[in-house]
């Protein structure tokens, strides 16, 4: 599904991804572990487009395109997803309108009809369930006064509403406390399946703990030094990263 | 400008004068201080503060010309607007109230300013150019000159107006260069209410001078809801100001929409002379091509326990230019007033521009004042958020200038017009991101 090669990502001059290669299979659900300023999130957000980082050599495909050739809302609508590690507010703009439109640009990518206002509501109430909202936050402008739980549930409400092929999961399990972890885990486990790819970055090994992965990798300055299974996990967890440092 | 070139300003002004020769004394005399000032001082000079901002050069430049010219419009579509607004909705068409296309209440006192000089002289003289805000002025000025007609509301006291007045005032000019001058008085008694909305429409695409004041007094307990839309077309140059009187306890609350006009000018002026009064104004305007918007507003706090709230919002595409300018004034008396000013502008493109700036000339010890300015430009990450979901970039930029600009809607209570706001800033920001390049 997705196939990178080589990649070198700089931003504001300074270069984070010094040759990334990774080969992510469908179905599959790879965990990326490492250190803080590793390049996780920049990882992330170069392959969602964010358009302040710059690659300088290498590539991805995605499905068999050239994934940076595709704008922004064009990744998305292939079935690519990125739930943020600090979701950002957009004062003004209400929840459930945001969700309507994403939704029905996801619908129309498909070639299916878009959902209008009543459908969309019984189409959501059923995904809101799996994350636990209530539909109070529907009402309310996107992310605007939600606790950082909240916004990680609203991202998770997202990935089961767009029903991504890639979904990249970016640290979603920061600042949430144990009972809100296992509800995150739940609902992304609950999405598994052989047509959809996980990719997990995390600095942590608990999540792990709740979503099984199938490969593990650990990124250290801008590159992969280290992959393994869900065991390599655990030993990252034990021994810490100074320990793949010395190997 | 050439009939407000002070040679041939003093001539036009003679001429209107034979015109009138049925006026009363008392009206002859606020004409002529008018034009005195005006004589006198001109037009603001670029240097002078309140328009440092609104360059009138091109404005200048045209050779208006007093008296209306009327084209017609079709009886047809006076009458779509007519059926359109249902209850009572009024007509003014260059400057006359047209009955035969308004629908008004029984019990509501509505007339043309004209017929009510005549016939309610009582009503009309206390209150005509009697607002006392900011002193004199040129547009005002000019308006007080010129004026011939617009709309006379009265309200007499303890009665509640439960439909609120819709006026259109259109302006169909036969030739390029016409002028339209308006004066309103809105007269509220004691104790009562009433909601007014005033729309400022183009009946064809000829541009004019645009003039309108609207002078509204509210008497002890009185309460009005105000809602003014200006749209006219982008050659019209409006000028126009809201002057209110605020006596003991009463409450005006106002709305403004500004889209239309290649400059438009809007003032808010409200004096709280009593104590205990209070006044929310609320506004946002929509620029885009080459257009200035301007809103200007100003508070005089004169007595204790008074409550002001502003809260504005601008959003400038294409070359256009946004101009704010919010002065309140706490005066010595005025303890324990309560004065809140806000102006947000958006910048949706890299050669609009905004000028804002507030003042405040507090004087009194025991108050609760502030203001705050905020000028910035879509958030590139709030717009990265929206098409990482497979959202547009066109449709992301659109989705947050109307958040941005329903914001003001939500926070002035305008829940009667809320749909029509909505849907005339959805054609104008249209307008503005089809305009927009990249």
């Amino acid at each position: 599904m997705l196939e990178i090669k080589d990649l070198h990502v700089s931003i504001g001059g300074t270069e984070i991804l010094k040759g990334i290669d990774l080969k992510v299979g469908a179905g599959e659900v790879h965990a990326i572990m490492g250190p803080n300023g590793s390049g996780k999130s920049t990882l992330t957000r170069v392959l969602a487009g964010h358009p302040s980082y710059i690659v300088t050599k290498g590539s991805a495909t995605y499905e068999g395109k050239d994934l940076f050739q595709m704008p922004v809302e064009e990744r998305a609508r292939q079935g690519l997803f990125l739930a943020f590690q600090y979701p950002i507010d957009i004062p003004g703009v209400n929840n459930a309108y945001f969700l309507k439109a994403a939704v029905n640009e996801m619908r129309k990518a498909k070639g299916l009809e878009e959902l209008d206002a009543m459908e969309f509501l019984e189409f959501l109430k059923e995904k809101m369930k799996t994350v636990e909202m209530d539909e109070s936050f529907l009402n309310r402008p996107v992310n605007e006064g939600f606790s950082g739980g909240e916004k990680k549930r609203n991202e998770i409400l997202q990935l089961a509403a767009l029903s991504p092929k890639l979904a990249i999961l970016d640290e979603t399990d920061s600042g949430l406390d144990i009972d809100a972890l296992k509800t995150v885990a739940e609902g992304v486990n609950r999405l598994r399946s052989p047509k959809r790819s996980f990719i997990l970055v995390t600095h942590y090994q608990r999540m792990l703990n709740y979503i099984t992965p199938d490969h593990v990798h650990v990124l250290m300055g801008g590159k992969i030094v280290l992959s393994g299974g869900k065991d390599l996990a655990f030993k990252l967890e034990e021994k810490g990263y100074e320990w793949v440092k010395q190997d | 400008m050439i009939f407000m070139e002070l040679k041939q300003f003093q001539e036009a002004y003679e001429r209107l004068k034979r015109g009138r020769r049925g006026e009363p004394s008392w009206l002859r005399i606020l004409r002529d201080g008018a034009k005195d000032f005006f004589l006198r001082n001109g037009f603001p000079a670029s240097d002078n503060d309140a328009w440092r901002h609104t360059d009138l050069s091109a404005f200048r430049e045209l050779p208006f010309t007093p008296g209306e010219d009327a084209a017609l419009i079709s009886p047809g579509e006076l009458k779509v607007l007519q059926d359109k607004a249902g209850k009572n909705f009024i007509l003014v068409m260059n400057g006359k109230l047209m009955r035969e296309y308004s629908t008004i209440e029984p019990g509501v006192e509505v007339m043309g300013l004209e017929e009510a000089i005549r016939e309610k002289p009582e009503l009309v003289e206390p209150h005509l150019g009697q607002c006392g805000a900011s002193g004199a002025e040129a547009f005002n000025a000019l308006n007080t000159v010129f004026f011939r007609s617009g709309l006379f509301f009265h309200v007499p006291e303890d009665m509640t107006v439960k439909e609120p007045l819709q006026v259109v005032f259109l302006a169909d000019p036969a030739k390029e260069h016409a002028t339209f001058f308006l004066r309103n008085l809105v007269v509220i008694g004691e104790g009562s209410k009433a909601a007014l909305a005033e729309t400022y429409l183009s009946g064809n695409g000829r541009g004019y001078f645009s003039s309108a004041v609207t002078e509204v007094f509210l008497g002890k307990n009185a309460i009005l809801d105000h809602v003014k839309i200006a749209k006219e077309n982008a050659k019209v140059f409006h000028f126009a100001s809201t002057r209110t009187l605020l006596r003991h306890a009463s409450s005006f609350s106002s709305f403004t929409l500004l889209t239309g006009g290649r400059l438009a000018r809007n003032e808010c002026h409200a004096v709280l002379d009593e104590e205990g009064a209070a006044c929310a104004l609320n506004g946002l305007y929509l620029s885009d091509g080459d257009q200035l918007l301007d809103q200007q507003t100003f508070v005089d706090h004169r007595k204790p326990a008074g409550k002001s709230h502003q809260f504005f919002k601008g959003l400038m595409a294409g070359n256009s230019r946004g101009v704010f300018n919010g002065k309140v004034v706490v005066r010595q008396d005025a303890q324990k007033t309560d004065a809140h000013q806000t102006y947000k502008g958006l910048l949706f493109s890299d050669a609009a521009q905004v000028d804002a700036q507030p003042q405040l000339e507090i004087l009194a010890d025991d108050v609760q004042c502030s203001h705050g300015v905020a000028i910035g430009q879509l958030e590139e990450d709030a717009i990265f958020y929206l098409r990482s979901r497979g959202i547009g970039e066109k449709e992301a930029g659109r989705m947050l200038a109307q958040g941005f600009a329903l914001e003001v809607i939500e926070r002035s209570g305008v829940q009667r017009y809320k749909d029509e706001l909505i849907s005339l800033i959805d054609e104008k920001l249209s307008e503005q991101l089809g305009n927009r390049k990249g």
